[in-house]
């Protein structure tokens, strides 16, 4: 008997997801929660486990092609020599559904067959036209303008080997693109005393009885409190318009051996600075152990960084995808120290973000 | 299971590592100094090594778990070791 492994929801925002790796042979014997294939967004990348023991038989797309959350991504089986059902993965998840008027108006624009595309649910939506549109790479309307042709440099003439990049090299190219490409990034920063830090940290690691020095931890759960005196902290800008996110997703940074990881406590406005000091430590021994969920690391709506461990004592942090600000701490010398953040100018000043600075130089109630 | 002593020269060791990690010479370090406050490891190294010895020992520290009375030193975090893997 042959069962599928359907493509995984990496975050809420993407019905689509494209495969970057299989990682298991053809015939070859899977266990349970064995990861068969890594699928990724521009936001986040996600380990594919089998959900049940048997044979991976066959997997249905190619490396970088995208696919719909949902359909199918491979058939494994209970056997090696199980049968991979014939129909596609397109035909098998099919079915006919009356568009709604937004979907028919797109079907139209792009002259596609509704029966073509798969609905979601009772009703054809724009968003399955959109998916198949993505999927199937049907071409923009003739009267659509053209995107300029990326430049291609030529490769470095000098004797070298190319190799593919990993998971985590790529997602960190998704980012510092995201970076250039579309935030206007500017720079500031202040310098601080950072005793009256010190001291919050170390009464609050007292009171808690707490092992490791909360001090960072609870800095970051600072901008839960700065996003109430401005919520463009907590925003991004997208198709020209203000995007406001309604939770407080903090993104923080967590070194892993190579591996940089942006951790994120979702939610944490909802938290106790208690809950958000255990939330973050339980997400960094998570990522140490490599172990890390794809929604814990995707969904940031506002960041902290560090590079106090290394001595480094001003650093100018790349800003995570869809995020607008990003705060930098660094090393202190004698009690002085830098406290500065990435912004995106298109919907933070540089007054905005040095007010914010400021805020944030001082913990609560100081 | 190693012992007590055994224990000691294991973490004594990662700590090393970990301090060389952060440009710092560990070597003289006492089992009965307090890590934090040495200054050779920073939370972040600490929580590296907590999480390298559940690997090694296949256990999992519960939050609550994590204070100095059991892991404050190289001496605090090997009885309370031994004791949790004897439990």
């Amino acid at each position: 008997m042959v069962f599928p492994v359907r493509t995984p929801r990496v975050n809420n925002n993407d019905d689509v997801v494209r495969l970057s790796a299989v990682l298991a042979d053809v015939g070859s014997q899977v266990r349970e929660g064995d990861i068969v294939a890594e699928v990724e967004t521009d936001k986040a990348t996600f380990a594919v486990p089998a959900e049940r023991a048997g044979y991976f038989l066959k997997c249905l797309h190619e490396i970088g092609e995208t696919m719909a959350v949902g359909s199918i991504l491979a058939w494994m089986g209970e056997s090696a020599d199980d049968a991979v059902p014939q129909e596609s993965a397109t035909a098998a998840n099919a079915r006919s559904a009356e568009p709604t008027l937004k979907a028919a108006l797109l079907l139209r624009e792009y002259g596609i067959d509704a029966a073509k595309v798969h609905a979601s649910s009772d009703r054809l939506s724009a968003a399955d036209v959109e998916t198949y549109i993505a999927l199937h790479g049907v071409r923009q309307p003739a009267a659509a303008v053209a995107a300029p042709a990326a430049r291609v440099l030529p490769p470095p003439d000098v004797a070298s080997s190319i190799q593919e990049m990993n998971v985590m090299e790529r997602g960190m190219l998704r980012t510092v693109t995201w970076h250039r490409d579309e935030a206007v990034t500017g720079y500031v920063e202040i310098a601080y005393d950072t005793r009256a830090w010190d001291d919050y940290g170390a009464a609050f690691q007292k009171e808690h009885k707490l092992l490791l020095n909360p001090t960072m931890s609870l800095m970051a759960f600072q901008l839960v409190a700065l996003r109430a005196k401005n919520v463009k902290f907590n925003a991004t800008v997208h198709d020209d318009k203000k995007v406001l996110y309604q939770p407080v997703n903090v993104g923080f940074t967590v070194q892993s051996g190579d591996n940089l990881y942006l951790v994120v406590v979702a939610n944490a406005d909802q938290m106790t600075s208690k809950a958000f000091v255990s939330r973050l430590l339980a997400l960094q021994k998570a990522a140490m152990k490599n172990r890390l969920e794809a929604s814990e690391t995707s969904g940031a709506t506002i960041g902290f960084t560090s590079m106090a461990r290394w001595g480094i004592m001003r650093h100018q942090p790349v800003l995570p995808p869809y995020t607008s600000l990003m705060v930098a701490h660094a090393a202190a010398v004698n009690g002085q120290s830098a406290l500065g953040a990435t912004y995106d100018h298109r919907i933070l000043s540089g007054a905005d973000v040095a007010a914010a600075l400021h805020f944030l130089k001082d913990p609560p109630d100081a | 299971m190693p012992s007590e002593a055994e224990l000691k020269n294991t973490i004594r060791a990662r700590v090393v590592e970990l301090a060389s990690r952060l440009g710092k010479k560990a070597g003289g370090i006492s089992d009965d100094a307090i890590l934090l406050e040495t200054g050779l490891l920073d939370s972040a190294s600490v929580l590296e090594l907590l999480v390298w010895l559940e690997s090694q020992l296949d256990i999992e520290f519960d939050q609550d778990e994590l204070s100095l009375d059991n892991f404050g030193s190289i001496t605090k975090m090997a009885e309370f070791l031994t004791t949790r893997r004897a439990g």
